[in-house]
């Protein structure tokens, strides 16, 4: 790549130094190590600008005027109680048993959390146990940039272990808050989570904040299922209005995995969801789901890929967006199939629904095969409700905005339907259809 | 071509205007290797270019200067030296061309058999120095006439620029700018030949067009440009290259071709691409980096592409349409098969302006040995276009697990009346297909030949008749030991 | 005619047929029965030379010459049909197109001159007549979108064109109703009236009321366990395969 198609910031180097003091783990030298190549990795690239493929949709230019911020503080103290608490009680769900673990602006909470501590389960927290994190802070093979700031400005993060043959009771909700106090920060957390062969778990991961600051959770997991382990994993991403939001998750899944993936994205200014998967073992078995909301100046970007690396194994994609005025979204999913991965089935289904003039839908769904006896299909649609459905509707007596509600919720619908998540499936189910609702109640657009 | 009488009188006819026409005035200089204004300027001097088409072609010059190698594309070729070739060589005598059929490459004399090319046509097509061909005065003449009368224009774009400077001038790059990329700049700063058609108001075009006419004039095939404008309410079908592999040894092709429709206004452009594919190891065959793209000014009107790629070494090119008039209609049509060490990326741009527009896209790629097809489109949606229709269908074909297929579409829709739906499978031919063919007494090779055109029904039925039948067999000839 | 010694055939590794024997003369119609799993289907395969159905010993000779050694193109230019169980779908293929390329190779491959396309329209539609079967399906893709019995009303089609020496019908029967019954029937017993030789591979005897076979052989653990008339298909109707001390499943 050359330079030009990257954005500079050199902004970011002055605030790193200023900020290193405070960072989690000074008195760990190898992570002060990798923090400063990584951020010299950074700085000698800069921000992938849209002339970089994988960013075509999302203009960066933003983020690289936010990252100039000068006034970047340590945020580890000081949010306020009484604020917390309200977000907290939003975001949490109650209804769910089980362990919860708390981050607010980018750090861990010990007051609201209560962590895992069953038979079979290792839970560490970054800020407490660095060590824990040292092998999946190393730099990956192909570094992006993002990935580089992550690790070089990582603030907190939680380590999850299931050992062999352990099944967790109930799921882990891990519930990240951003506070008033959080505008003009970026919030860099990290997750590693490693199934052992025959383990399975489910973690619910909720992202909350208010409306007004603008701050940027920039964070990314590495997920290894071993054989056989099933793993489980549902994102609420609820942020305020100017947030922006940006996940990276790599999940790798050995032989007879499984990784179901729930992915719904309602807030942020700016949103951005990558879900990178390998599957490393033979009849390994993904399925990626998730319904994107935007208006008002919104852009929800879904980055999925898929590389089926053996044979046999299995991935669906289905993924629904719906665009009010002034919403654009962003859809790019890669499926590659491995020379040597016969026998791969590989589906993938995005839709999206146009619900202004003022919206904007974008579809880049990809295939590139290698083996020859594989099934692949792929499909994708844009395109506004159908008037013929909502004026039947409408005959029979419900008003627009109702009838348009209905018909949305039924489009999105396929995403949750038989959603798997074993006791608690109802209770999620109906999380999401309740944080759908609440989206389009707010303003259905005529 | 073999098909009709029709278009065998074609050849000759236009080859016989050839031969009576400019060609006689070239001689046999070249331009030196290599890429400078110099030669820009010579090539302008032999053409007997005016003043602005020299400009022009200057300014082209300097912009592609500047500009950067597309990467983008899912191929791979070692770097190309542009100051490394001859931009401008008169065809070669018929001296330099073998004498008699005997000389020519038996392996090209095969493929000409089974598609059943006639022994005339074989030594036209293999270079052959003959007469034959050009001794049709009287047929050249009924040709011409008939267009004549019709008001159609129908010349080397060299004659237009002298004979139609004001259709030229206003034509030229109006749809694919100079700088739309690196080798649509290439090509209009150094752009040697090609066709120039204008279809008058109301004109219904009386026969079919074809570039084929042409084929016995050397080295036009390497940085061709094409116009063609259908004027309100007229209509043209346009067939371009052919289906026996063409001798070339230029390895670069970078052809520019613009189409414009008026109101009510249809173009049908048809390929058949065979251009030499490089041998079974790879070594060898052309670069095709061709720019097409068509623009439906007026309402009501429509382009149709429809293409067979077959041959070359590294196929690049994305006939487009640009669907400005209301009620304007594009369609794309296509079946890329690559073979051994090919490479293809091609596909389509459906740009979605006026309202009410729609187009199809329909893609077939079969990849065999240790090639690699990618379909790569575009289908945008503006926000002012109001209920555009799109469907795409994109389907891919392996043969064997040494080759790769790719599907790589943009989908990008500003405005909520649009319904553009994209389906993409990817399949191989089943165990279960080819018994059942074998048991029914086919050999191996003609199953999958049936089998493949089975898969590519849907976009060979939009060929025009003359190309139908051959392309059926080409299908068979360029999957030939893939399977065994 | 068909001369089958001692066939012994692996799938997958697995032994399916386990020393079959089986001679079939001219003008003579055989019926196979057997439980599921006997291998009766893998019998026709490896007849017809599908790949993955691996003889390991025996031999199979058809008027003398050497079956195995062919490649299953050549084998159906030496005369053999195979009618399948499940006709497969070749979308974008017409009928008219498919028979008439098949019809052609089968002809270059004896050494006989090609069908002119008129002939062959001409052929086609007589057949077709003859078996009540609508021109407008030959039309049609092979296959795709048919209905079980139009499948295989469609195979009858083609068996009548290509005009073999010898018909294998693996399960032609089954799913039919009595209409498309009656029709498949009656192809089979036209080819009969031939004096070609046919193999009925099927599970129930129904068939057998409408097309009554010369031999009856029972199909049982890879290897021919009885033969008898048409009266042995009858008293396995009533009595079924244990009632004859035959183990179902058994392979």
């Amino acid at each position: 790549m050359t330079l030009k198609r990257y954005l500079e910031t050199p902004e970011v180097g002055k605030n790193f130094e200023k900020r290193k003091a405070g960072f989690s783990g000074t008195d760990q030298g190898w992570l002060s190590d990798i923090r400063a190549r990584a951020m010299d990795k950074f700085m000698a690239a800069g921000l992938p600008g849209p002339k970089v493929e994988e960013w075509k949709y999302t203009n960066l230019g933003f983020l690289a005027r936010f990252l100039a911020n000068e006034n970047f503080k340590i945020l580890k103290t000081g949010p306020d109680a009484a604020e917390t608490k309200r977000l907290f009680d939003r975001a949490y769900m109650g209804n769910i048993a089980g362990s919860v673990v708390v981050f607010v602006n980018g750090y861990f909470n010990p007051a609201l959390s209560s962590c895992p501590d069953e038979d079979g389960v290792k839970f560490s927290i970054f800020s407490e146990n660095p060590e824990a994190f040292r092998q999946s802070l190393a730099e990956p093979k192909q570094a992006t940039s993002l990935n580089n700031l992550n690790r070089a400005m990582v603030t907190d993060g939680y380590y999850l272990e299931i050992s062999a043959q352990t099944t967790m009771p109930q799921p882990i909700q891990i519930i990240h808050l951003a506070t008033s106090g959080s505008d003009g920060q970026s919030l860099h957390t990290r997750a590693k989570i490693s199934l052992a062969a025959g383990a399975k778990a489910k973690v619910i991961e909720s992202f909350m904040g208010p409306d007004g600051p603008q701050y940027w959770t920039h964070m990314i997991s590495d997920v290894d299922a071993a054989e056989k382990a099933e793993f489980c994993y549902f994102q609420f991403q609820l942020q305020g209005k100017q947030a922006i939001h940006m996940t990276e998750m790599h999940s790798t899944l050995l032989e007879k995995a499984k990784f179901t993936h729930m992915n719904l994205q309602l807030g942020a200014e700016v949103s951005r969801s990558e879900i990178m998967n390998s599957l490393s073992g033979e009849y390994a078995e993904i399925d990626l789901r998730g319904a994107y909301f935007g208006r008002v100046k919104q852009s929800q970007d879904i980055f999925t890929r898929i590389n089926h690396d053996k044979p046999h194994c299995q991935s669906n994609q289905l993924f629904r967006g719906v665009l009010d005025a002034g919403g654009k979204s962003a859809f790019q999913g890669k499926v590659i199939v491995a020379r040597d991965a016969q026998k791969t089935n590989a589906d993938q289904s995005n839709k999206n629904l146009l619900l202004s003039r003022k919206a904007e839908a974008n579809a880049k769904p990809e295939l590139l095969i290698y083996a020859d006896d594989v099934k692949c299909s792929h499909g994708a649609t844009v395109g506004e409700l159908d008037r013929d459905q909502l004026f039947y509707l409408r005959s029979r007596g419900l008003d627009e905005a109702a009838a348009k509600e209905l018909l949305v919720e039924a489009f999105v619908a396929e995403v949750f339907s038989d959603m798997p998540g074993g006791g608690d499936t109802v209770v999620l189910q109906q999380r999401f259809i309740e944080k759908t609702r609440g989206w389009l109640s707010k303003e259905v657009s005529s | 071509m073999v098909a009709t009488e029709q278009a065998k009188q074609t050849v000759e006819e236009v080859s016989g205007e050839y031969k009576y026409g400019f060609v006689t005035d070239i001689d046999t200089e070249k331009a030196p290797k290599g890429l400078n204004e110099d030669v820009i300027r010579f090539i302008s001097a032999k053409k007997k270019e005016p003043e602005w088409l020299l400009d022009w072609r200057l300014k082209a010059y300097e912009k592609w200067l500047k500009m950067e190698e597309p990467k983008w594309a899912m191929v791979n070729y070692p770097e190309i030296d542009f100051q490394d070739i001859y931009y401008y060589a008169a065809p070669k005598s018929s001296e330099d061309g073998p004498k008699s059929l005997d000389e020519v490459d038996p392996e090209l004399l095969r493929v000409y058999e089974k598609l059943g090319i006639s022994l005339k046509e074989q030594e036209v097509l293999a270079g052959v120095a003959v007469d034959i061909v050009f001794d049709s005065v009287s047929v050249a003449t009924t040709f011409r006439k008939k267009l004549k009368e019709a008001g159609i224009i129908f010349c080397s774009i060299s004659e237009a620029a002298h004979d139609y400077p004001e259709l030229m001038r206003k034509y030229l790059g109006s749809v694919v700018p100079v700088t739309d990329n690196y080798y649509s700049a290439l090509n209009s700063a150094v752009f040697t030949d090609g066709t120039f058609v204008y279809i008058p108001k109301g004109v219904r075009c009386p026969m079919e067009l074809s570039t084929y006419f042409r084929i016995n004039e050397a080295n036009t095939g390497q940085f061709e440009r094409t116009i063609i404008i259908a004027d309100e309410g007229s209509y043209v079908s346009y067939l371009e290259g052919c289906t026996a592999p063409q001798r070339d040894e230029n390895q670069l092709h970078a052809a520019v071709v613009e189409l414009i429709t008026h109101d009510d206004a249809e173009i049908k452009y048809s390929t058949v691409q065979n251009w030499y594919p490089g041998d079974k190891d790879g070594k060898g065959g052309i670069y095709n980096f061709v720019t097409k793209r068509g623009a439906c000014r007026g309402k009501n009107s429509k382009i149709s592409w429809t293409q067979v790629e077959t041959g070359s070494a590294i196929t690049w090119k994305y006939p487009s349409c640009l669907l400005i008039g209301d009620n304007s209609v594009g369609e794309f049509y296509s079946v890329a098969i690559t073979n051994n060490h090919q490479q293809a990326d091609t596909g389509t741009k459906m740009i979605h302006i006026g309202n009410n527009t729609s187009s199809t896209i329909i893609s077939k790629g079969i990849s065999a040995g240790k090639s690699e097809a990618t379909y790569r489109g575009l289908v945008k949606v503006m926000a002012g276009a109001e209920n555009a229709r799109n469907f795409t269908q994109c389907d891919s074909l392996l043969i064997g697990d040494l080759c790769g297929a790719h599907t790589v579409p943009y989908i990008e829709i500003k405005n909520p009346t649009a319904q553009v739906e994209h389906e993409a499978t990817t399949s191989k031919i089943s165990d279960e297909q080819l018994f059942y063919c074998l048991q029914r007494g086919l050999d191996v090779e003609d199953s999958v030949t049936l089998i493949v055109n089975g898969f590519c029904k849907d976009v060979m039925k939009h060929l025009p008749m003359e190309f139908a039948v051959e392309a059926q067999k080409l299908l068979g000839i360029s999957l030939e030991g893939s399977v065994g | 005619m068909l001369e089958i010694k001692n066939l012994r055939v692996t799938v997958g590794g697995k032994e399916i047929l386990k020393g079959l024997n089986l001679t079939i003369n001219d003008g003579e119609v055989h019926a196979i029965m057997g439980p599921n799993g006997a291998g009766k289907s893998t019998l026709s395969y490896a007849i017809c030379g599908k790949d993955g159905y691996e003889v390991i010993e025996g031999s199979v000779l058809y008027n003398g010459k050497d079956l195995l050694s062919m490649d299953p193109n050549e084998r159906a230019g030496e005369g053999l049909f195979l009618g399948f169980q499940y006709p497969v779908e070749i979308p974008g293929v017409s009928n008219m197109n498919f028979l008439r390329t098949a019809l052609n190779s089968q002809r270059r491959y004896q050494g006989a001159p090609e069908v002119k396309a008129v002939d062959f329209l001409k052929l086609i539609r007589a057949k077709a007549k003859e078996l009540d079967v609508d021109p407008e399906m030959l039309k049609r893709d092979v296959n795709v979108g048919f209905s079980g019995g139009e499948k295989k009303r469609n195979e009858m089609v083609q068996m009548a064109v290509l005009d073999p020496s010898m018909a294998i019908l693996d399960e032609t029967d089954s799913g039919l109703d009595i209409d498309a019954l009656r029709i498949v029937a009656d192809g089979i017993n036209r080819l009969r009236g031939q004096d070609k030789s046919i193999l009925l591979i099927t599970h129930y005897q129904r068939l057998l009321d409408y097309v009554v076979p010369d031999f009856v052989h029972v199909l049982a653990d890879g290897r021919i366990v009885k033969t008898g008339t048409k009266d042995l298909a009858l008293q396995l109707e009533a009595k079924g395969y244990a009632g004859l001390g035959i183990a179902e499943n058994a392979a």
